[in-house]
């Protein structure tokens, strides 16, 4: 139930979302074509303007740890969202799906962001599928 | 014989479309409703190499055959992305010289319609003051158009952009032409002395004065200028200067610090909505005005949020991208 809670909010709120996402590029950063998904811990969180950004860390295929810079909204527009300041925690293990970076960098715009209680996110793609 | 009834044929429609192109000489007033209404300028001037058509000061591809019209215009999407909106549509001469059809976006195929009417000259009008106090919310920042009628440099400039340049990812206000078109609430505070725009993003406030004042004659410039207005009919009218170098939107068009904009703000009838039809006089970087048609909804229920900006994730992504080297060599050229 809170699931379909989440993603009703958040999608009859998507047109706000699309217009949210019309100031920053997007395109400049993140591929519209290359989707990843990541699975690590929160290991900061910054719920501020003009980018919420959640790093976290991530253990690759040779067992080494990275850290992925994870974007979406600004805290102001999660919060007109549904976010509340207590959505994700630090020290939480998250999987991220999402967008990735260009130039193989380890960014990622995240699409859906799943909780360790299995309580998935939607951020509604930070403007990758937007008009 | 046939080759030249052929040849002439073409030559009579280059003439026709020729002289049906210098009928619509002049601004038209664009409404685009693809996804939510857009509002812009299109032009139709007479040059040396014939025609050209314009929205909000972009050249865009344009043909009239008799009556049927088509045009292609681009646009970035929500996020940043480069794209194109297919425009086709009729020209009714007996309804006022209106055009009106639909559009096609080509990478997606949404679809949408538009209409256009002529922008008349307006006559000077004695002022008449409306109430555009409240709370503000937007509903499109325009038709978005990306490529402009650039200068040489500013032509350089655009190419040479990257996102490290972007003053607002590290919470510098991105000034007065790009923060007008924001996705956040505004809220105006207003009387006879003086319009009070306080903007959500970044903290940003604007006085812009009506007291019959001119332009200070030594004053620091600043990202939201200094701005003097005052009212025609009941459209308020703004002028800006004192801008510091800034960037139109997101892709890096610049503004330099000599540039003045203009903004007629207007209410609709109903009170219920907000137009400002901004045009960016820069002639360093364009060769013709750069026009934004912004639009809002009146919201009195928003609340106004606090914009708490942090640029430690910013510089924290940037070292894990290994990219603060480069930040820093840009920064300093940009000096």
């Amino acid at each position: 139930m809170r699931i379909l809670i989440y993603c009703l909010t958040l999608l009859g709120l998507i047109t706000f979302a699309g217009a949210a996402a019309a100031h920053h590029s997007f395109a400049a950063e993140f591929s519209y074509e290359l989707f990843g998904t990541k699975e690590g811990k929160v290991v900061e969180l910054h719920y501020v303007n003009p980018h919420t950004r959640i790093f976290v860390a991530v253990t690759n295929e040779n067992g080494e740890q990275e850290i992925w810079d994870a974007q979406t909204h600004s805290v102001n527009i999660l919060f007109r969202l549904g976010w509340g300041k207590d959505t994700i925690k630090v020290g939480e293990r998250v999987v991220l799906e999402g967008n990735l970076g260009l130039e193989d960098s380890r960014k990622i715009w995240i699409r859906t962001l799943t909780m360790e209680n299995g309580t998935v996110i939607t951020p509604d793609g930070g403007g990758a599928n937007q008009q | 014989m046939k080759t030249t009834a052929k040849v002439l044929g073409f030559l009579l429609s280059l003439s026709l479309a020729s002289n049906c192109l210098a009928q619509l000489q002049g601004d038209w007033k664009l409404t685009v409703t693809h996804d939510v209404e857009r509002l812009g300028v299109l032009t139709v001037e007479e040059s040396d190499d014939g025609h050209q058509v314009f929205v909000d000061g972009g050249p865009v591809a344009f043909t009239l055959e008799g009556n049927r019209l088509e045009m292609d215009a681009d646009y970035r999407d929500g996020g940043g992305r480069l794209l194109n909106r297919h425009f086709t549509g009729t020209l009714d001469r007996d309804n006022g010289d209106s055009w009106s059809g639909t559009l096609v976006a080509d990478h997606n195929g949404s679809t949408g319609t538009w209409r256009a009417e002529r922008i008349l000259t307006e006559v000077p009008l004695p002022p008449t003051p409306v109430d555009i106090s409240g709370i503000w919310s937007r509903i499109s920042a325009g038709m978005e158009k990306v490529h402009l009628d650039y200068t040489a440099s500013a032509q350089a400039g655009v190419e040479d952009y990257s996102f490290l340049d972007d003053p607002a990812l590290r919470c510098i206000s991105p000034a007065l032409v790009r923060i007008s078109g924001w996705p956040y609430p505004l809220e105006i505070l207003q009387n006879v002395q003086q319009v009070t725009i306080l903007y959500e993003s970044y903290h940003e406030v604007r006085r812009i004065f009506l007291d019959g004042r001119d332009f200070p004659e030594s004053f620091p410039s600043s990202a939201m200028g200094y701005s003097i207005g005052h009212w025609e009919g009941s459209t308020l009218v703004v002028e800006t200067s004192l801008l510091k170098p800034s960037f139109v939107d997101q892709a890096g068009q610049p503004v330099s610090e000599n540039a003045r904009v203009i903004e007629r703000i207007t209410l609709s009838d109903d009170g219920q909505n907000l137009r400002s039809l901004l045009t960016l006089h820069d002639p360093e970087n364009y060769l013709r005005p750069i026009i934004r048609f912004r639009q809002w909804r009146r919201t009195p229920e928003a609340a106004i949020m606090e914009y708490d900006c942090d640029s430690y994730p910013f510089f924290r992504g940037l070292e894990l991208e290994g990219k603060l080297d480069e930040y820093w060599e840009r920064m300093r050229q940009l000096q």
